[in-house]
């Protein structure tokens, strides 16, 4: 009678041992376990060559090593414009059939470096994949992508149309020409852009660098063949600012996409016809006395680039409300002093009042407390009509 | 013997340098405006204790005022308010204070000397406070 059962019992066992088992197991689709992919762990359809963050630092160096092209497989304006790395082209890998032919070197051999979003991105493996059927020999994808380059603490590339996008919206930024003055950028440079050549970066950035270390700058030299913008990134950084990336690409790059940039002497011969924000931004001249801006001078730069400067109108209050520069804002000189930490940043400042005096004197408060600071002051005599004109007589 | 016969020329060229070095410094007026903004009208403003606009006087009364060296109507000195011990007891919470901390007194004298000058009724540019 026993054995009868044996066979019964031992279903019943297994059974239940199965659906046990089964209980334990997740349900393969909707809970499947997440699988870290990386270089060690390859995820199904990645490319089979992969290269590292040393290997691709080597690669993506400045000036543009021969025989390498790096390729940004991420769509345009929402990834490669707004951060890529240095010297990379972008072909998405949405538009790899129709770019590829005219974009990719005509040499077969030459080293292609894809990458995209990370680990869990495979346009990179895509794009390589597709490269390698056109006859491509010598294809690598770097799986960590951009998040593992900048992870790496390398430098934030940008494009020079992401750089229009920021001076169309007068996003606030400082944007840097590292290239020598008269040879360069006298002779045209990207609109906005203040010039500090990295030769002199170190004696000219503490004066014309934001005194807050969280804005965004912005330097771009020559093109991806031009070491000085990566230069200057670097000692900004240095100098501890934690906002700064580069446009590798630089001035040649923006002249092809956007016509040459203003130059010192279309400026100087004829500033009102400018055509650009920048050859709207008059150099600050300065006046006689020490610290202060030529009359001529802000009043140039007030009827063409008014953005180009922070208006600071140090009388009091009532004063301010009975007329003041358009634009202008008001921080009475008697609470200067402990507002110190909430003036503007990111572009000069110029302070004024009614006789001179008082913006003299925040220039100088400003200049004692926060030397980094760029500071003039309008030493004039201005009285304001309530119809909103003013006449402004130098002392 | 020698040496002791040349100790009051000595004694006399040292004096003479010390008067050179004295005259030879140029008061930096815009220092010292920021000085006696900073420090002479935190506490006097209007009300209470009164303001004292630099054009409030002629340069002779400034002169004169700091020549006497009488603050609070003779309770104290006015160079205490320019001495290194004052900005030291003051420079936890004036920034200004902190900054000038090394100047040497006299030196910061002549600078708030200078700027009240400037500023007097009767000066180059009559300053008030606001």
């Amino acid at each position: 009678m026993k054995a009868k059962y044996i066979p019964l019992v031992a279903a019943l066992v297994s059974a239940f041992a199965f659906a046990s088992a089964q209980a334990q197991t997740p349900a393969p689709a909707a809970s499947a376990p997440t699988v870290a992919y990386s270089p060690a762990n390859p995820g199904p359809g990645w490319y089979k060559h992969l290269v590292n963050l040393d290997f691709v630092k080597k690669q993506a160096a400045i000036p543009k090593v021969d025989g390498v092209m790096l390729i940004d497989a991420r769509p345009t304006a929402r990834k490669y414009d707004i951060g890529h790395i240095p010297t990379a082209v972008n072909i998405p890998d949405t538009n790899f059939d129709k770019l590829a032919p005219t974009m990719l070197p005509k040499d077969k051999a030459t080293l292609l470096v894809f990458y995209c979003e990370g680990y869990d991105c495979m346009l990179s493996h895509s794009s390589a994949a597709k490269a390698e059927k056109l006859g491509y020999t010598n294809v690598r994808v770097f799986a960590e992508g951009f998040p593992g380059w900048i992870a790496g603490g390398n430098l934030h590339a940008v494009s020079v149309a992401y750089i229009k996008k920021l001076i169309d919206e007068k996003a606030p930024m400082t944007l840097i020409d590292s290239r020598p003055k008269a040879r360069k950028y006298d002779l045209g440079h990207i609109p906005t852009a203040i010039n500090i050549p990295d030769t002199q970066f170190d004696s000219l950035a503490p004066k014309m660098l934001p005194a807050d270390k969280a804005a965004p700058l912005y330097f771009y030299c020559e093109g991806v063949t031009c070491v000085l913008s990566n230069d200057s990134a670097l000692k900004a950084i240095k100098l501890g600012y934690t906002n700064v990336k580069v446009v590798p690409e630089g001035y040649p790059a923006w002249e092809k996409a956007y016509g040459p940039g203003p130059t010192a002497s279309a400026a100087a011969a004829s500033p009102g016809a400018a055509a650009t924000p920048a050859a709207k931004a008059p150099a600050i001249e300065p006046g006689k006395e020490s610290g202060s801006i030529a009359v001529a001078s802000f009043e140039r730069i007030f009827k063409e680039a008014p953005d180009s400067v922070f208006l600071i109108d140090v009388r009091d209050p009532k004063e301010f409300e009975a007329g003041t520069f358009k634009g202008a804002i008001n921080m009475p000189l008697n609470t200067l002093e402990k507002s110190l930490d909430k003036l503007p940043t990111g572009k000069p400042i110029i302070f004024f009042c009614g006789k001179g005096a008082r913006s003299g004197e925040a220039h100088d408060m400003v200049k004692l407390h926060k030397p980094e600071m760029k500071t003039v002051f309008l030493d004039a005599d201005i009285k304001w009509a309530k119809d909103g004109t003013f006449t402004i007589k130098g002392n | 013997m020698k040496s002791s016969k040349y100790l009051p020329v000595a004694a006399l060229i040292a004096l003479m340098g010390a008067s050179f070095a004295a005259q030879a410094y140029d008061a930096d007026w815009k220092r010292g405006r920021l000085y006696y903004r900073s420090v002479c009208t935190a506490c006097h403003t209007a009300s209470p204790i009164g303001g004292i606009n630099p054009s409030a006087r002629t340069k002779a009364e400034w002169s004169s005022y700091l020549m006497l060296d009488k603050h609070a109507k003779g309770k104290e000195t006015v160079s205490k308010f320019y001495s290194k011990e004052y900005r030291a007891s003051i420079k936890a919470t004036n920034k200004t204070a902190e900054k000038f901390a090394d100047v040497p007194d006299k030196e910061l004298a002549e600078d708030v000397k200078a700027f009240l000058l400037k500023g007097a009724k009767d000066g180059d540019a009559p300053a008030t406070c606001s």
